[in-house]
């Protein structure tokens, strides 16, 4: 295997979305996603892609819909405010069940806030995309190289499941260099212009794309809507059997667990080897999925053997600490670390946590 | 016998539900027996935002998507640069295109995107009930201007064409009128025109019909024509603005 | 193995180039590495700065409270850095703009980069004389692969070629 080459993670993402596909691009700038505009701008012309750099992040994502309706892997790219502004297309979306890509570098705050590293647009995705509380998959890599293996599969996953599918980055991620191998291309073919959401090529039979499902067998459009979104519910249930995806860290002895995704996780290990190093049996679970969020594992813990569980978060107040608590049995004492802003999470104020847990030692 | 009239093939078997004296459907009409003509019917693809429009493809043929208020021109910029051979009409309110669609309305046209918007500039929003629309006139009452439109409160009506015919990339920009056989035998001629600019030469091009909402205006239907005529051309002139 | 570097100084002098150079030979190297720069706001008060490690195994934080070598370039730098060299860890200041450095406990080791720079051939060649004198100074990585990252990252032109040669063998030597 050639050795891997350092890129820089906004970078390293664009470049495998292209190889997997992504032919369509429309984004607005905005600090930490902006390389991500300026790289994609020059690559997808060598391809003979598209790229249009929005007058909104409103029209940026709207325009996603318009792409995938003519059958190009499509993706945008935000942070911030400019999330904001995308959930109205983030519903239309989810509601048309039209697949996408969508990467949301997060930055610290809210409002205008700051442009470093956070993690507290984790509720606003993960719960519903935009109003009407539908679902799309939600991942939170913590290395270039898993930002990378998510976004190399996140079409295929898209387009099976007809959904939209977030990535949650966040500024240090996007901004920091590691080591990756950089995918081959994939080859896509023809056939995606027939599938059942798509506006062909040429010319076609009439199909109407509606970003609401009203069409369906009952004579109102209640019913409809009824009928169509317990449909889409199904899937979400079905995700949560076959798209779940986590690492267990050093979970074998552990009696104390930390539980974090991305940058808050990887932060982590650092504290936990730290930790291990003065006898802490500590290990981590690390949702890589955010939704489906892998409860299974968590409900696994067992108030015999663990005596702690530390939710390490960048975000003030807790958002993600809720989700785990609710699957986490209620005799384990459970903690919260958390920084919010753009402040990351710490490793010696996380080892002192559990040190704290452990006996105050 | 000589067929001199018919209904056009492109529209469906089903009526459009709008209401007495609504131009939606004169509208529609006029862009099915352009698309027999200009032998688009399976590729002309019509996008619809949010508004009277939402639920107007049980009525014609045309693939069509929607979109959200105000950002059919985005939408459809996205499918328009994906799948350059498919003929686009935008068809859009004046609430869509001129309020709450405004920054995509304008940037769409900017760009030059190769797609035909129709904007059907009936003076409310439709839709909800007739409140105020960007293109409300002065004085007159809706809803939300139970006086009248005060321009001390809500300043002055929006003329569209206007504001797309003074940005380069389009190439055909005029406002017709619906409210006389004339005037929509001359809007036929401006959409086929604006079409065929697309299909040709990949070209933006904007019409602005001047549209009828009785129901919202609170007239009886008979009386459209004198209504547009005294109140509505003299804000909103018609004719040919650009190309 | 696990090493971490800090480096500051002020935006023209090629900090951010030269912890990239860093970082391209850990991974040269075959280290797990990390690059992380700061930006936006963390930019303030005159001072660009980034960190980096490399591990033989997978890298946790890509930050640290306390580092193995603090690389400053400049005063500023140097008065927000000094604290941030863990005990027996090294500081490499430029003597050109700080004088008297003081810290307690950790390894100092000067040069003065203006005087290297001229000597080399061209004034912005001074993080390249750095980048010589920090990876001949830690061993962290072999100066083959320091070298080799040199030419491939800013080898492009023959006249920088050999100007880059020049500091890094400078750099190199003042380690000795
Ligand atoms: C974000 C958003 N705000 C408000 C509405 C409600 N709404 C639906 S249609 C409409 C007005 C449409 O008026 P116009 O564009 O003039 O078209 P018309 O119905 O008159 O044909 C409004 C305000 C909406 N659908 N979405």
């Amino acid at each position: 295997m050639a050795k891997k080459e350092l890129w820089k993670g906004n970078e390293a993402m664009s470049e495998t979305a292209l190889r997997a596909g992504c032919r369509f691009f429309s984004g607005y700038p905005i600090t930490p996603q902006t390389p991500i505009t300026e790289y994609l701008a020059w690559r997808l012309a060598e391809v003979d892609g598209v790229f249009i750099q929005a007058e909104s992040e409103l029209a940026a994502a709207t325009m996603l819909l318009g792409a995938s309706i003519a059958g190009t892997r499509a993706l945008t790219a935000t942070a911030g405010p400019g999330l904001s502004l995308m959930t109205e297309s983030l519903s239309c979306l989810a509601s048309g069940r039209l697949p996408a890509v969508i990467v949301d570098v997060q930055r610290g705050g809210a409002a205008t806030g700051n442009l470093q590293g956070a993690q507290s647009d984790y509720n606003m995705v993960t719960k519903t995309l935009g109003h009407g509380g539908l679902k799309g998959l939600v991942y939170g890599p913590s290395t270039v190289e898993e930002l990378c293996d998510i976004i190399y599969d996140a079409w295929d996953k898209a387009e099976k499941y007809r959904t939209p599918v977030f990535i949650l980055s966040d500024a240090s991620l996007g901004q920091m260099m590691e080591p990756v191998d950089i995918k081959p291309f994939k080859q896509l073919d023809e056939s995606r212009f027939d599938l059942p959401y798509v506006i062909g090529r040429e010319q076609s039979e009439k199909k109407v794309i509606q970003d609401t499902p009203y069409a369906g067998p009952y004579n109102t459009m209640s019913e409809n809507l009824d009928y169509n979104y317990r449909k889409y519910n199904e899937v979400y249930e079905k995700w949560k059997e076959d798209e779940v995806l986590y690492e267990e860290y050093m979970m074998d002895d552990a009696e104390y667990v930390i539980i974090g995704w991305g940058m808050a996780a990887r932060i982590s290990k650092s504290a936990i080897r730290n930790l291990r190093k003065k006898g802490i049996k500590v290990g981590m679970i690390r949702p890589i999925s955010l939704f489906p969020l892998p409860e299974k594992p968590l409900n696994a813990l067992d108030a015999k053997k663990i005596k702690g569980v530390l939710v390490v978060e960048m975000a003030i107040p807790a958002l993600f600490y809720y989700d785990v608590k609710a699957q986490i049995d209620k005799n384990i004492p459970i903690k919260a670390n958390l920084h919010c802003g753009g402040y990351l999470s710490q490793v010696d104020e996380i080892e002192e946590d559990i040190m704290k847990m452990a006996g105050g030692k | 016998m000589d067929v001199v009239y018919k209904r056009s093939g492109a529209l469906s078997d089903v009526s459009t539900t709008y209401c007495p004296g609504c131009s939606h459907g004169t509208a529609f009409k006029l862009i099915a027996e352009i698309s027999e003509e200009l032998d688009i019917v399976n590729k002309l693809v019509f996008a619809t935002p949010i508004g009277c429009t939402t639920f107007s493809a049980p009525f014609h043929k045309f693939s069509t998507f929607m979109s959200a208020h105000g950002r059919a021109p985005a939408n459809a910029t996205g499918f328009k640069r994906c799948n350059p051979k498919r003929p686009v009409i935008v068809y859009q309110g004046d609430g869509d295109c001129a309020a709450i669609g405004t920054g995509e309305s304008i940037h769409a046209a900017a760009r030059g995107e190769a797609f035909t918007v129709v904007m059907a500039n009936n003076q409310v929003y439709g839709m909800t009930g007739g409140q105020m629309a960007p293109t409300t006139l002065t004085g007159q009452k809706t809803t939300t201007t139970p006086n009248g439109r005060s321009v001390e409160v809500t300043g002055y009506p929006i003329r569209m064409a206007e504001q797309i015919a003074q940005l380069e990339a389009p190439r055909f920009v005029t406002r017709q009128s619906l409210h006389t056989p004339k005037n929509i035998l001359q809007a036929k001629a401006a959409i086929k025109k604006a079409l065929e600019l697309q299909i040709n030469e990949g070209a933006y091009s904007f019409v602005e019909l001047l549209c009828a909402c009785p129901t919202n205006w609170g007239i009886d239907p008979s009386g459209i024509k004198e209504y547009i005529e005294k109140n509505v051309i003299p804000y909103f002139p018609l004719g040919d603005l650009k190309g | 193995m696990e090493k971490s570097y800090l480096f500051a100084g002020s935006g023209g002098q090629g900090v951010q180039t030269l912890g990239v150079l860093v970082a391209h030979a850990s991974n040269e190297e075959g280290h797990f590495t990390t690059f992380l720069p700061a930006y936006g706001g963390e930019m303030r008060g005159g001072t660009s700065n980034c960190t980096i490690k490399m591990a033989d195994e997978e890298i946790g934080s890509p930050e640290e409270k306390l580092y193995d070598n603090v690389i400053v370039l400049n005063k500023p730098s140097y008065d927000r850095f000094k604290g941030r060299v863990k005990k027996g860890g090294n500081l490499f200041i430029n003597t050109a703009l700080i004088e008297d450095a003081q810290a307690d406990g950790v390894n100092i080791i000067s040069i003065n980069l203006s005087e290297a720079a001229k000597e080399a051939g061209s004034d912005k060649a001074l993080n390249i004389v750095m980048y010589g004198l920090v990876l001949a100074h830690t061993k962290d990585i072999s100066l083959e692969n320091a070298e080799k990252v040199l030419n491939d990252k800013l080898g492009k032109k023959e006249q920088f070629r050999a100007v880059n040669k020049k500091a890094f063998d400078i750099g190199v030597n003042a380690s000795k």
